[in-house]
């Protein structure tokens, strides 16, 4: 395969910034999930709550 | 918690944080404006190889950036001392342009694929043997950096025979012009 | 944050209310996700043919085209959401201006970042200052770093203002970015849009069509958790003036209390 240096880097920073900004968006959310009442969590479904 | 529950002296407003957005929407439209009248003015890039030879005696010496597809039948490579070097002509507008560059060639660089050239005009033949410049009027372009403008075609080899076939009128003029 | 609330929120937490922005919907999405991530890549680097001109550097266009579209489709959603702010003070959309504008500077981040490393070995350089997509981009992205910069400066109205005219400045610049290639064919580097153009075919199409739509979805996950968090910042910051405000009532009917009593 031609250009494999270009093509892995390309491909690893876009996954990569993908997933590292999904891991830091869920404990950014449990941490503050913790400290917030269930019943102030707006988007939660009659059922959930 | 302070336990003084006495009424507090309002404090002062900051009157000029009023003019924050204001100074930063103009600021950035001032930017974006200047830089489309920048754009449409044309002289932004580059100039094509009949721009180029149009304006050939108000250009001067002047560095400037030409843009034109090489004629396959012209690339001839060679070396400049030590240094890489590879001539050819290439086309735009139905004007022609001689070209000598200076360094190795783009890894995509090809006939009737499309360059953007840094460089010069140069009086005079262009100094690589072997080389029969297509224009020959008695001038070259010299350039030191190359980019190649290929094109937005993604189509695999299976259809490459047909895509050469159909390459258009730079492919069309370049037969012409090697020929004669 | 004051101690009882946080005992309520975790008295509250259980495993079908975990105390997460997730929820059965958004574990649906990002398996989907997932599982078309690992097909784009398998598509991509095996299954979609090469170029005949560029090789098998014409890869990168399943992960540069998908960033540059939701990157339109990110700073849209924040002109939107800044619209909204600006005409009905809807606090639902200002959060959804602020998630859509930080996932939007992520993707202009990647579009630039792989766009510079495509260019490199087919354009013969990573950029160029001449090119009107590239710079047009750029300042995309700088006036979008500039919304989050004043967005990070405070969490009042006043702040949703300023950062809603910001946004919709950015977008004044959406579609001077989209239509570059058009306007300046013949004055720019970067190639015309190979998608609108049907200079696609098979495969290579097929996989650009999923990765996009995979992308697609990983935008709209990304969203629903960061809206949750910007919704949670905003209740965390009301509750504690709320109870800011009570412990400061109590304290004055103990106060008035107090004083009633020494003068009885």
């Amino acid at each position: 395969m031609t250009h494999l240096g270009y093509l892995l880097v390309g491909w690893g920073l876009t996954i990569g910034c993908g997933v590292l900004y999904s891991i830091h968006l869920v404990r950014r959310g449990r941490a503050l999930a913790a400290r917030v009442p269930t019943t102030r969590r707006r988007w939660l479904t009659a059922d959930e709550r | 918690m302070s336990d003084d529950l006495s009424p507090q002296v309002p404090r002062p407003t900051r009157k000029g944080r009023r003019w924050f957005p204001a100074l930063i929407g103009v600021a950035v439209l001032v930017v974006v404006i200047g830089l489309v009248f920048n754009l449409v003015s044309g002289s932004l890039f580059f100039y094509n190889a009949d721009e180029a030879v149009e304006r050939r005696s108000d250009l001067g010496d002047e560095r400037f950036t030409l843009q034109g597809a090489p004629i396959g039948c012209s690339i001839v490579e060679g070396f400049s001392g030590n240094d890489p070097v590879v001539a050819f002509s290439v086309t735009f507008g139905g004007e022609t342009v001689d070209v000598v560059h200076f360094g190795d060639p783009a890894e995509l660089f090809q006939p009737d694929v499309a360059v953007v050239l840094d460089g010069a005009w140069a009086e005079g033949v262009a100094p690589v043997d072997g080389f029969d410049g297509l224009a020959d009027d008695g001038w070259h372009f010299a350039s030191d950096r190359m980019r190649v403008k290929h094109d937005n075609d993604y189509i695999n080899e299976e259809g490459y025979d047909e895509r050469l076939v159909q390459s258009g009128a730079a492919r069309a003029d370049a037969a012409g012009a090697c020929t004669t | 944050m004051t101690q009882p609330m946080a005992a309520a929120a975790t008295e509250q937490g259980s495993a079908d209310n975990p105390a997460s922005t997730g929820s059965r919907t958004t574990l649906g999405l990002g398996l989907v996700v997932l599982v078309g991530l690992v097909a784009v890549v398998l598509l991509g680097f095996f299954g979609a043919p090469e170029d005949d001109q560029q090789r098998d550097a014409v890869r990168m266009i399943f992960v540069h085209v998908p960033s540059a579209l939701l990157t339109y489709v990110a700073f849209a959603t924040t002109a939107l959401g800044s619209v909204m702010w600006l005409w009905k003070r809807s606090v639902w959309w200002d959060i959804v201006a602020h998630s859509a504008a930080e996932i939007g500077v992520m993707f202009c981040g990647l579009t630039l970042a792989t766009g510079s490393i495509w260019g490199r070995p087919t354009w013969n350089t990573y950029w160029d200052w001449g090119d009107v997509r590239l710079v047009t981009t750029l300042i995309l992205f700088l006036i979008m770093v500039g919304y989050l910069s004043v967005r990070s400066m405070g969490d009042d109205d006043a702040t949703a203002t300023r950062a809603s005219i910001i946004g919709l400045i950015a977008a004044v610049n959406l579609p001077i970015v989209n239509r570059s290639v058009e306007w300046w064919f013949d004055r720019t580097l970067h190639q015309k849009s190979s998608l609108t153009d049907g200079n696609l075919e098979d495969l290579t199409l097929f996989t650009l069509v999923l990765a996009i739509v995979v992308w697609g979805l990983f935008f709209l996950w990304a969203m629903t958790h960061r809206f949750r968090v910007g919704w949670l910042e905003r209740e965390l910051r009301s509750g504690d003036l709320d109870e800011a405000i009570a412990a400061r009532k109590a304290e004055a009917l103990i106060d008035g209390d107090f004083q009633n009593g020494a003068s009885s």
